[in-house]
């Protein structure tokens, strides 16, 4: 779930302390010095900004020769838009036979080249962690018992180099923010600068510089670039504080221009840096037409049309610029076009913890920090851990591995490795491949990986990861620096662990460019840098939108415009400006403005404030239209489909009709026969690691494993021994299953058992002195009944020492504990549900024909006090002898089962169903199998 | 312009159907003309959707005055009717407008919930939370509870807290058949947390001083009976017994007794037993002659004295188990809660319950004195506030903001407001903790600077025929008979004149007052035994038929709904419609796994991870997916690898490209709502497939729309929908006074504070304990008139979502049944004496032919223009220029990625690093002079040495010696280039340029470094041929006058490709 908070969200601005700067002196002007030469264009905004700059560039050009561009240095907003244009570039100098020499193209961030001696990220988080937690600052987290520890340090550290980021992108330190906080907040800040200063002072004494110090620094000085070089500023409507600083620096000594898409008669609503100005745009209206505002119903919607475009698009080889502003809607257009195969490219970054090998190594990390089960799980599910353990074990396939696995774990349960380990000894796979995980465990994570990696197998033809490459750098790099950090501030193994795995979620990762994506899309900043005469600009809500900050726990919106970071106004003006710089380089209708009500989960979203720039007269009829005028709809609501698509199973064919019944598979067919027949004659089980406690079978298995040494004790009507011998038996099985330390559920069960077998004592002495002597226990019974084999195994055998008469029951574990007749017989409808106890009474009466023979339960139920020996001779509560009707059921059920009689199924709750997946629909979409 | 009216503080309760957004929207309008700056307006309500309304129809309605001087004197007059100040003029209204557009971001309109985790957010780390926020999605199941896993599997509690769990778990799960031990604990932590929030401390847990406040506890552990005594004691009351079933009862209680000398446990069941029980509780009671059968049972002096002592050890055995039981569900909350901060400190990812406890004074983690620096600020900034649906607010909500209500009531003249408005009778959601008497108590608290608005009770939705049929309902409560001898009158009469406190009843605004409706109340016959229909459901399915004939194309243009108790109840009415071909929306939420696709593609989810999953494999086999779907090992793992680099959502989206859905629509929706869902799951850290199966299944998603006018929907998802035709089949079989099953006994602190504190907590004994013990009796009957009054409101709440008519089914109640439902209190208020008929109404009001009257126009479209349509046609077109593919020279040729290994070798990052500063020192060389070695100054050694080593051989130097004639030189530099239609972007390393007598370009020779450990050309080549065909280009070179050679500067070998 998302939640969208742009709904009624705010930020709690800090009033201006009385006697203080309002608002810090920037943008820096640019000096009065003669020296310095910078120079505001104005292009226009007839046209987009990709053919402007193509034609700034190409001005000089001859076409003689190639396009040489050797001394540009060019910044742009971003970097897709700047591979716009080194393509377009490309392009045009095909067009005349020649390539291209290229300058540098950068955007505002990498404008300044980050010094060799600054210390990097890892490090810098590292040190600020240690510091906090040496003397957790009470100012800044004044709440006592806090779990703190260097992961929890990390966490506050990540957040305080992100403010420290921000701040120095406005050139500024934050000590310079001290000043211009309320009272109530100076503490705080206080706090944060004392910390950068402790920061500073820890990188001095090893030598290192603070990066974002450092680029404050190389901001104030000009690289000597080669004579004759020029620095633009290629259209970047919301130029960083910083970056200015270093055009300043760069303008001491070569010609700096600053490109502005707008009119020169609009000069005096930008500053010198080509950012518009608030107060100069906020009221200004669009000239945005009704015709021009598509209002959809909800998310979905909007993301249908805008495919179904795309598509016409794509057929009909048309231009079509396509903006998506929020990257979340960009991934759901993909996928929706993906579906109809056609490919979009996003250029968005992606989290490195996302990526493919970004997921393997934060499994192994987790692996190597928590030493669980589950992170275990985690790891060996992850492919190219598997391909490694293929290549380490000499397997062709993972099938043997993921399977012992499950079945370790739910036949033991272990939570946590070690324990896994010591059970994998039965499951020869599993426990080679824990042994490789075990011994890798220590070792360094570098060659690790390179070992792991060398084995990655990705079969030919298959599409390539267009992260992983770029993704396993990064990987690679971080790895570096935090083992680097490690070193140098002697982190202890958890910790270092702790900050790479802090780390990977901080770091984006940008795919590369798909060959095979014919479509792309753009973002916000970049849509000008798309020249086609049709843009639709999709998702156009508040919030995204100019995108508002809301709610920052160090600079909100009041601190940042005094500090002289972009503020929301700032963000609104740009992009009223980009808006109206776009429409103006269009074709009449040219540029379109989505909207979605609501979300693809129903929840209401507000539109862009750009949607309401027009003038005052149009507003109210605006506002109507988006808020409450009809809107569009994919399609109409129409009658809700029905399923098409069924499950088709293959009909029973003879060779898989049973020869052998298990007395227990009258019951499973007697209660359905279409699932009898899915699970005794397809196999379909299943299999999986979700256990976290015995199942009704485990735990009955583990007590009758207990009561088969009664046997033993046939005469005994000690209860008390007879006790100590089925607790010892018990305990001593269950901590071979389930070793010392059992998770707590299933102490809680063992303790039921324990209580069980306790009552089952007593009930066991009770019928020895009753005289009754067990005779058998777990004997194998077999007979042919029509001609099918029928095979039990009967719990005990009891004979009574008096008369020789025979008693045959059946331990019960069921929490409720059940009389025979009502497991087995519905008086009502004459109806039998079990044929247990008859047929061990035929099987027994066929080996011993003439015995006397009765059956019952031996019941265990969870209220231990109700256990006890149920007879039940197959009769009806009246008297009424059932055993030979209960023979006929048998006979029924064999000859149903021969000849292949398994449909209907019968209707099961599907919480009660295990196949209830395959029952989905209502009625079940399942067909009848062929016969 | 005249003075502005004062806007007081008022409480407004409104009753259903009479305007409350309407009215909240017209007090937010009141506060810009009177001049508020709009984000100094704090309005709340609980629902994104409501929050949504409320905005549009502020905006609106602000829109329509400012758009038109008709428009602006309707907004004038509703405002002056409801005694509120208006706009001066059309311009003040255009300009409040535009200010509350501009003000949009920084609007306050949204839900509590949103409201609270922006107050949170900066205040985050106050509150001891180092990471940034984020809610988490509600847990598919409880058992996903990842604290509680942690809790128990790591076992952070030493041996005794263990055995303590373990012994509460025990307890706790007993007698729930088929529900793990894991679950049962789950649920018990899920359900019981907020109390745990509510009573911190351990003294509210099973604290028998609290609970028997006069001493009556008498809970001192007594001596065991001496059992032999006792039995002796029964065997001769026995002997003393002449009645046969008299003997039978005490054999049975005697048994009863060995049960409770043997485990402690007390059957209740048998008359007697429970008689006796009861006789001896009460100390003072007649412990001689115990009324039992027609007759009674006289002990004998030795009996009584022994039942007097087994009684006494009894109760107490029974209570302290109770006791016991309570403090340790006490102990497992707290080691919950504690563990659950911990969580929440560290990962910052926490629930909206949790935000509003954090946010709360008392127990939270936010110092006093932050706290108020908090509160302070929110004062400044919030001047007025309006909260919706008040009758929802639960104590934690209102904890939150009690500081701040309080400073704007007790300084009434500071330019501050409170507003809040609700309706107790529509107060359903207290399941989720909301507590309806806090309208009440707060306006006590404040009186008189709070007041209390004259309610709404005008509605503005129904006929008056279906007000008639609300006001006999619920105007006369007290007075209505109750089913047979033996319902409990004075619990009901209790209830009932709770309700009448609050009721006034109900009248049609004035634009309905002609409006012709119609209600009737059907009682059908109780079934005979084998009889399937009439049932109320088969009822309504025939009335809905009966209503389309009669109406034919009227039908069409209402809106009709059926109203079930549960989902189930509303299924069957859909499936019953269906059958007689009349198609119905269904407004409860649908499945996502209503057809074979979606299984089947969990199944191969499951598959690709448990390949052991027979039932997985299979079902996947005979699943639509068997024609496009491998399942071979290679597959899998192919699959697999996708989910990891792409996430479920990429991996179905694969599925759906090779799938041909045309010929069906339905599995293609739910496919696409598939990845949408899969899309958020995959955000979450452990992607593992049972998880994303869980997540799947326990998705709902909303139906889809059917086009068809009537909806099938349950009652509590009814409330602030209206419909023409409200059809009320199924109002539930139980009865309304029965507590239900709630575990735990509560009681509140008596006072007068809106928020009362727990007094204590008892696990509820068996319900004869309870009765014997008048505390807890009265605790008992308490929640019991709760209970009932939920029910009433929940009826109230169903009926009046009609607009003309209002059609209610019941069954006539079983003979001599004591039970008291839902469909008796509508039978006895509207018609007492009434004999069940299964085709007629047994009580009617208005007209059967309503439908021939229109409705009076509401809220109309008429003003809003129609949506300008997106379509292609009307886009300026222009072809597309043909795609660039583009590559990046040097890494296409570094080899594939199948063999990854080196990205991460040590020596081969180093070895990177190398190459880095290698290239950059060859970078700083123009020519050298024969034999000349650079100085490297304080390059890096071992680049510097690897580059020194090469330049001594003089094979090598000389390809940096200026050669003959006019030549360029260029260093490092990248180029652009489009050859045969792809995107080339490269760096050449060196490129000697030689110029011809024209000054043209005539040769070139170019230069890649390489510091590979061996010279192996080939591998290369590609990649110099394509700088080659770059060189040719940017130069207008033939390929055979440009010279290309590898310098590989480890191995000192200079090889031309
Ligand atoms: S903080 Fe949360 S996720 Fe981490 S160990 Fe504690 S409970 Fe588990």
């Amino acid at each position: 779930m998302q939640i969208s908070e742009c709904f009624g969200a705010f930020a709690l601005p800090i009033p201006a302390p009385p006697d203080r700067p309002d608002r810090f002196d920037s943008p820096p002007p640019i000096c009065e010095d003669a020296a310095v030469s910078i120079v505001r264009h104005f292009h226009g905004w007839d046209r987009p900004a990709l053919p402007a700059a193509v034609e700034l560039l190409t001005r000089d050009w001859t076409g003689s020769g190639p396009l040489d561009l050797r001394n540009r240095w060019i910044v742009v907003p971003t970097r897709h838009a700047g591979r716009r244009l080194r393509a377009e570039l490309a392009r045009i100098a095909a067009a005349r036979g020649s390539a291209v020499l290229s300058g540098r193209i950068v955007t505002p961030e990498h404008l300044i080249a980050p010094p060799p001696y600054a210390a990097d990220d890892s490090l810098i988080l590292a040190l600020l962690a240690r510091r906090l937690l040496a003397r957790p600052p009470k100012a800044l987290l004044p709440s006592a018992d806090l779990p703190w520890d260097f992961a929890f340090a990390l966490n506050i550290a990540a957040q305080i180099q992100d403010v420290r980021r921000q701040v120095t992108d406005a050139d500024r330190s934050l000590a310079d923010l001290v000043p211009l906080v309320p009272d109530e907040e100076q503490k705080r800040w206080l706090a944060l600068a004392h910390l950068e200063d402790g920061l500073r002072k820890d990188l001095d004494n090893r030598g290192l510089a603070d990066p974002l110090a450092a680029r404050r620094e190389a901001a104030r000085r000009s690289p000597d670039l080669p004579p004759g070089t020029r620095v633009a500023a290629l259209f970047v409507p919301d130029l960083p504080g910083l970056a200015a600083r270093m055009l300043q620096s760069l303008a001491v000594r070569y010609p700096v221009d600053v490109h502005v898409l707008a009119p020169e008669s609009k000069c005096d609503r930008f500053d010198d840096w080509g950012r518009p100005l608030p107060d100069r745009w906020e009221d200004d209206p669009l000239p945005l037409e009704d015709a021009g505002i598509h209002v959809f119903e909800q998310a979905t919607d909007e993301t249908e049309a805008l495919a179904s475009l795309l598509i016409e698009a794509e057929r009909n080889r048309r231009a079509l610029a396509v903006c998506t502003p929020d990257p979340d809607s960009a991934r759901a257009l993909a996928r929706r076009l993906q579906a109809d195969r056609l490919r979009l490219y996003l250029p968005n970054g992606v989290p490195l913890s996302d990526t493919a090998p970004g997921r393997l190594l934060a499994a192994w990390l987790t692996f190597r920090r928590q030493r669980t089960c589950a992170a275990t799980a985690a790891f060996l599910r992850h492919p190219d851990a598997q391909d490694w353990l293929l290549h380490r074990l000499d397997l062709s396939d993972v099938s043997d591995l993921l399977s012992e696995f499950d079945r370790c774990q739910t036949a033991h349960l272990p939570a946590a490795f070690d324990d896994l380990r010591t059970f994998a000894r039965d499951f020869p796979v599993l426990h080679r491949a824990l042994d490789e995980m075990h011994e890798q465990a220590a070792a360094p994570l570098l060659p690790f990986l390179a070992d792991l990696y060398d084995c990655r197998s990705v079969p030919p033809g298959r599409p390539r990861d267009p992260l992983f490459a770029e993704a396993a750098g990064q990987l690679a790099a971080r790895i570096q620096s935090a083992g680097e950090a490690a070193q140098r501030l002697g982190l202890a193994e958890e910790d270092t662990l702790a900050l790479l795995q802090a780390g990977l979620p901080r770091e984006q990762v940008f795919p590369r460019p798909d060959p095979a994506a014919p479509r792309e899309t753009i973002g916000w900043l970049e849509v000008q840098w798309d020249d086609s005469p049709a843009v639709l600009l999709s998702g156009m809500r508040e919030g995204i939108v100019p995108e508002t900050r809301l709610g920052d726990a160090f600079l909100p919106d009041s601190l940042r415009v005094r500090a002289g970071l972009p503020g929301n106004r700032d963000a609104l003006a740009r992009d009223l400006f980009l808006a109206r710089a776009l429409i103006a380089s269009r074709p009449p209708g040219g540029v379109r403005f989505l909207y979605s009500r609501r979300t693809a989960n129903q929840d209401p979203q507000l539109p862009s404030r750009l949607l309401m720039a027009c003038p005052d007269a149009d507003l109210p009829e605006r506002v109507m239209r988006l808020f409450d005028g009809p809107a569009l709809r994919a399609a109409p609501p129409g009658a809700p489909a029905r399923p098409a698509l069924r499950i088709a199973p293959p009909a029973c064919t003879p060779e898989q009709i049973p020869d052998t019944l298990h007395v227990t598979d009258f019951s499973a067919y007697l209660a359905c026969p279409f699932r009898f027949y899915l699970g005794r004659i397809l196999r379909m089980q299943p299999e999986a690691d979700d256990v976290r406690e015995m199942d009704p079978m485990g735990f009955g298995t583990l007590a009758h494993a207990a009561l088969s040494l009664l046997p033993s004790l046939a005469a005994c009507d000690d209860e008390e021994k007879i006790q100590a011998r089925l607790l010892a038996d018990l305990d001593q099985r269950a901590r071979r299953q389930f070793g010392a330390n059992p998770p707590l559920a299933v102490a809680v069960q063992l303790d039921s058992l324990r209580q069980r077998l306790r009552a089952a004592a007593a009930v066991h002495a009770g019928s020895v002195r009753d005289g009754w002597r067990i005779q058998a226990a777990e004997q194998a019974f077999e007979g042919e009944l029509d001609g099918m084999r029928l095979r039990a195994r009967l719990d005990r055998i009891e004979r009574h020492a008096d008369d020789g008469r025979i008693r045959i029951l059946d331990y019960k574990t069921t929490d409720a504990g059940k009389t025979p007749a009502e497991t087995h017989y519905q008086p009502r409808n004459q109806a039998w549900t079990d044929l247990q106890l008859p047929l061990y009474r035929w099987l027994y009466e066929q080996a011993h024909p003439g015995a006397r023979v009765a059956t019952g339960y031996f019941t265990l139920p969870k209220a231990a006090r109700d256990s006890q020996i149920i007879e039940w001779n197959i009769q009806t509560s009246a008297g009424e002898d059932l055993y030979p009707a209960a023979l006929a059921a048998a006979r029924e059920v064999i000859a149903g089962i021969r000849s292949g009689r398994f449909w209907p199924p019968a209707n099961v709750r599907p919480d009660y169903d295990s196949y209830a997946l395959l029952f989905a629909g209502d009625p079940p979409l399942i067909e009848e199998p062929a016969p | 312009m005249t003075a502005p009216r004062p806007i007081r503080n008022d409480a407004l309760a409104a009753s259903a159907g009479t305007g409350k957004t309407f009215a909240l929207s017209s007090r937010y309008l009141a506060l810009l003309a009177a001049g508020a700056e709009p984000d100094a307006i704090v309005a709340l309500t609980f629902t994104r959707k409501a929050a949504g309304e409320i905005l549009s129809r502020i905006l609106t309605r602000l829109a329509a005055a400012a758009a038109s001087p008709p428009g602006f004197a309707e907004l004038a007059r509703q405002l002056d009717e409801a005694g509120l100040p208006a706009f001066a003029d059309q311009p003040a209204a255009q300009h409040a407008l535009r200010g509350l557009v501009r003000a949009l971001p920084c609007l306050r309109i949204g839900t509590l919930d949103s409201f609270f985790l922006q107050i949170l957010r900066p205040f985050r780390f106050e509150a001891g939370i180092a990471a940034e926020l984020s809610i988490s999605p509600p847990l598919d199941s409880p058992e996903d509870n990842l604290v509680l896993q942690h809790l128990l599997d790591r076992a952070a509690l030493d041996d005794d807290e263990r055995r303590e769990l373990m012994e509460i778990f025990k307890q706790a799960t007993f007698g729930e058949e088929k529900k793990s031990v894991y679950g049962s604990i789950a649920r018990l932590v899920e359900n019981q947390s907020e109390l745990a929030r509510r009573a911190p401390g351990a003294d509210a847990w099973g604290n028998p001083a609290r609970i028997w406040k006069d001493g009556g506890a008498r809970l001192e552990t007594p001596a065991p009976p001496d059992w032999p005594a006792v039995r002796a004691a029964l065997d001769a009351q026995a002997g003393s017994l002449a009645k046969k079933t008299d003997l039978k009862a005490w054999d049975t209680f005697a048994a009863a007794l060995r049960a409770v000398e043997r485990d402690g446990d007390y059957d209740f069941g048998p008359a007697l037993n429970q008689r006796l029980y009861a006789a001896f509780a009460d100390p003072a009671g007649d412990h001689d002659a115990i009324p039992f059968g027609r007759g009674a049972i006289t002990l004998r002096p030795e009996t009584r004295d022994a039942l007097a002592v087994v009684f006494g050890y009894l109760r107490f055995l029974l209570l302290n188990r109770q006791i016991i039981r309570t403090r340790g569900l006490y102990r497992l909350l707290a080691a919950y809660a504690r563990e659950h901060r911990r969580h929440i400190a560290r990962t910052g990812r926490l629930a909206f319950n949790d935000v509003a406890e954090l946010l709360a004074p008392g127990d939270g983690p936010i110092a006093p004195a932050r706290r108020a620096g908090m509160e302070a600020r929110l004062d400044a900034r919030f001047r007025h506030w309006l909260l919706d649906e008040f009758q929802d607010t639960s104590h934690v909500q209102w904890a939150v903001i009690e500081n701040l209500m309080d400073e704007v009531l007790q300084n009434p003249d500071a330019d501050r407001t409170l507003f809040y408005v609700g309706d107790t009778k529509q107060a359903i959601y207290e399941w989720r903790s909301g507590d309806p008497r806090l309208f009440h108590r707060i306006l006590d608290k404040y009186r008189p600077v709070l007041k209390q608005a004259p309610p709404l009770v005008r509605s503005w939705r129904s006929s008056p025929e279906v007000l008639d049929a609300v006001n006999r309902v619920f105007g006369k409560l007290p007075g209505m008979p109750l089913p047979g001898p033996g319902a409990p009158e004075d619990d009901w009469r209790e209830i009932a004149e709770r309700w009448q406190a609050g009721w006034t009843p109900h009248e049609a605004a004035d634009r309905n007052r002609s409006l012709t409706g119609h209600a009737a109340l059907h009682v059908l016959p109780r079934l005979p035994r084998d009889a399937e229909e009439p049932t109320p459901l088969s009822r309504a399915v025939e009335l809905i038929r009966q209503l389309r004939l009669d109406m034919r194309q009227d039908f069409d243009r209402h809106s009709v709904a059926l109203l079930a108790r549960s989902n189930t109840e509303g299924r069957a009415l859909l499936d019953g419609l269906a059958k007689c071909g009349i198609r119905a929306g269904w407004a409860g939420n649908a499945p996502l796994l209503d057809n074979a696709l979606l299984p089947a593609i969990l199944a191969l989810a499951r598959l690709i991870e448990h390949p052991g999953d027979t039932l997985a494999r299979r079902h996947v086999a005979m699943s639509p997916l068997a024609a496009t779907v491998r399942l071979d090992p290679a597959a899998l793992a192919d699959h697999a690898r996708l989910i990891r680099e792409q996430g479920y959502a990429g991996f179905i989206a694969r599925l759906a490209a090779d799938l041909d859905l045309d010929a069906a629509p339905l599995e293609r929706a739910r496919l696409r709502t598939l990845m949408d869902v899969a899309a958020e799951f995959d955000r979450q850290p452990d992607p593992s497939a049972l998880r994303f199966c869980a997540h799947v299944q326990a998705q709902e998603i909303p139906a889809e729309e059917t086009g068809s006018n009537i909806q099938i929907l349950t009652m509590h998802k009814a409330k602030g929908l209206e419909f023409d035709i409200v059809i009320l089949p199924a109002l539930g079989r139980d009865g309304i006074l029965s507590r239900g099953k709630a575990p735990l006994l509560v009681r509140e602190q008596d006072g007068r504070d809106p928020v009362p504190d727990v007094d204590w907590i008892l696990a509820a004994p068996e319900k004869e304990v309870i009765e014997s013990e008048p505390p807890l009796a009265a605790q008992y009957a308490a929640d019991r008139r709760t209970k009932a009054l939920g029910e009433l409101r929940l009826l109230y709440v169903a009926m009046t979502r009609a607009r003309r008519a209002l059609y209610l089914i019941t069954t006539a109640p079983a003979e001599k049944s004591a039970t008291l439902r839902l469909d008796n209190v509508l039978q006895n208020t509207l018609a007492p004496d009434a004999t069940p008929d299964p085709e007629q109404p047994v009580w009617e009001t208005g007209n059967a032919d309503w439908w021939r009257q229109p409705a009076p126009a509401g809220k109309s479209d008429a003003h809003a223009a129609p949506p300008s349509p997106l379509e292609a046609a009307s886009l300026p077109a222009a072809p597309i220029a043909p795609p660039l593919e583009a590559r990046i020279a040097s890494q296409d040729h570094a080899g594939g990625e199948a063999k990854a290994g080196w990205l991460f070798r040590p020596e081969g990052a180093a070895a990177r690093d190398l190459g880095t500063r290698v290239h950059e020192l060859f970078e700083q060389i123009e020519w050298l002079a024969p034999g000349e070695l650079p100085d490297f100054g304080d390059a890096d050694p071992a680049a510097a040495r690897l580059a020194a080593g090469f330049l001594q051989n003089p094979r090598c130097h000389f390809f940096l010696e200026k050669p003959a004639g006019d030549v360029d030189l260029l260093r490092e530099q990248a180029f652009e280039a489009v050859l045969d239609g792809r995107w080339l972007s490269g760096k050449i390393d060196r490129l000697h340029l030689e110029r011809g007598p024209d000054g043209r370009p005539a040769a070139a020779h170019l230069f890649d470094f390489k510091t590979d450990q061996t010279a192996d050309a080939e591998r290369h080549r590609p990649q110099m041929d394509d700088y080659r065909q770059a060189v040719a280009r940017l130069f207008g070179l033939p390929p055979d006058r440009i010279a290309a050679t590898l310098l590989f500067i480890r191995t000192g070998d200079a090889l031309s490709v």
